[in-house]
């Protein structure tokens, strides 16, 4: 455990080259600029945040590096499972804070949509599910195309889901939900969790036998 | 006692093949792994840290079976790459910080030690730091640990001449208990005549020979004579050879029997492990 803990050390002071950047999308993104669409930071900065947080070990020098260290292949796939969920958290908690901000400087009542929150929570998990078993499989090349792919995806996906959240259809499955909340909110979280073990197998398979 | 065992390895990549390369490293020497570009001198010692995976073959170090499978075998390895593996947006502080953590035998003093012996700013960015200075940073690295086995690749390349020497005194210090190793690859064979006590020479995926540098230097030998010594039986006798106008001038891998034959009527001098790595590299083909 004391190997993961200096592993993830590692992530979080690579991402921290980008601090700046971070800062200006986190408000460009946030409803003190986005008045109409507050929640388009929810969708964007998380996956801006996991995107960056991945990427910093996608060059072949870093990877040699990391398999040359005393820990197992599949235990620094862990680690990095564990670093883009600790990010994800904190890009959710960043996004709601920001909204917060932006609720007190336009005189808005503060609100708290836990709904959202945990939603963007999930499908973040299912994002950077169905992104690392790619970090894991491809090279550096395959893997660049990929970040284009995912950041357009993420563009589209929140388009999508406004569009969703409105329509009729997903309304019944809403109020289908909002029958039974406890239950419903379980079944997501448990798919979340099997989806992500699902993409951790997948990925300690990709890169267990990758030569460098 | 070996450090490194390597039995029966092959690995096809790329349009290049290791193909059955047995050899041992034994503990308290230094061992220099010779071979022109392309040989395959860094696919061996990538799978030995578990870069690369085998295609047949094994590998024990210290007894422990190495390569893909475990990482444990790792802790008591200095490894020092031929290209920067550390993160360039790094300082020399922050990557010694995350390196550390993983080592148990870490030593700060002794770290702190190389990086003034080698004037090394700790808070310059690896990416402003020099070929030469990221040399020095690796190797600080790899020794700090206390390890029993440093496995180098291409250390000295790119060097200036001031600190290869001061790294090859460092190599013959690290040695002075003779319970440490050293596995280091290079096609600079001037490196290994000062320092080395065994050679494994590499050539084209295959093993060419894995002695002791005496037994290498003694056993071979530079003939040189007239064309006339030349037939199909005596072209035989050599590893390399090269024709003139005037005569020849080749390597045998048995001195003493081509002696025996040629007599006096050839010039016979040591070679150097240039002139050995050279001359096999050619090939028994003849050219000018």
């Amino acid at each position: 455990m004391h190997s993961i803990g200096g592993l993830m050390k590692k992530d979080f002071l690579l991402i921290r080259r980008f601090i700046w950047l971070l800062a200006i999308y986190a408000v460009v993104f946030s409803g003190i600029m986005q008045k109409e669409n507050h929640t388009l930071i929810y969708s964007l900065f998380p996956g801006l945040l996991l995107i960056l947080g991945i990427s910093s070990d996608s060059q072949r020098s870093a990877q040699q590096f990391l398999v040359s260290l005393p820990v197992p292949r599949n235990r620094l796939v862990l680690s990095k499972y564990l670093s883009s969920l600790i990010l994800v958290v904190a890009a959710v908690l960043i996004a709601t804070g920001m909204n917060f901000a932006s609720d007190l400087l336009y005189g808005h009542p503060v609100h708290l949509d836990l709904m959202l929150i945990v939603g963007t929570f999930l499908s973040m998990v299912v994002f950077m599910s169905i992104y690392l078993p790619f970090f894991y499989w491809l090279g550096l090349k395959g893997f660049q195309v990929v970040n284009v792919v995912m950041m357009i995806a993420i563009m589209v996906a929140n388009g999508v889901m406004t569009s969703l959240l409105t329509a009729s259809d997903f309304r019944f499955l809403q109020d289908r939900f909002l029958e039974q909340p406890g239950l419903s909110w379980i079944f997501l979280i448990l798919l979340t969790l099997l989806v992500s073990v699902i993409s951790y197998l997948i990925s300690c398979r990709a890169f267990r036998t990758r030569d460098l | 006692m070996t450090a490194i065992d390597v039995q029966g390895l092959s690995k096809r990549m790329n349009g290049f093949a290791l193909q059955q390369v047995s050899f041992s490293v034994p503990k308290g020497y230094i061992t220099g792994l010779i071979g022109p570009n392309g040989a395959g001198k860094s696919t061996l010692i990538k799978i030995m840290m578990g870069m690369v995976t085998p295609d047949q073959g094994s590998i024990t170090i210290h007894g422990q079976s190495a390569g893909i499978a475990g990482a444990a075998y790792k802790a008591n390895i200095g490894y020092v790459s031929d290209e920067n593996i550390y993160y360039d947006t790094l300082t020399l502080g922050e990557m010694k910080e995350i390196f550390k953590s993983f080592y148990p035998r870490w030593d700060e003093g002794q770290f702190k030690e190389y990086l003034d012996r080698f004037e090394l700013p700790v808070k310059k960015k690896i990416k402003d730091c020099s070929k030469g200075m990221k040399t020095k940073f690796a190797l600080a690295l790899a020794l700090s640990h206390h390890p029993d086995l440093l496995i180098m690749d291409e250390p000295t390349a790119g060097l200036d001449p001031i600190f290869r020497r001061e790294l090859l005194e460092l190599l013959a210090e690290f040695i002075q208990d003779e319970k440490r190793t050293v596995l280091f690859s290079t096609h600079l064979t001037t490196d290994l005549d000062k320092v080395a006590d065994y050679i494994t020479f590499i050539h084209r995926g295959k093993l060419a020979f894995s002695q002791t540098k005496e037994e290498i230097l003694e056993r071979h030998l530079i003939v040189k004579g007239s064309k006339e010594l030349l037939d199909s039986d005596t072209r035989k006798e050599f590893v390399g050879l090269r024709e003139t106008d005037f005569g020849f001038e080749g390597l045998t891998a048995d001195g003493s029997r081509l002696q025996s034959i040629f007599g006096s009527s050839a010039l016979y001098h040591q070679p150097t492990l240039e002139d050995i790595m050279y001359y096999t590299a050619k090939g028994g083909k003849a050219y000018a």
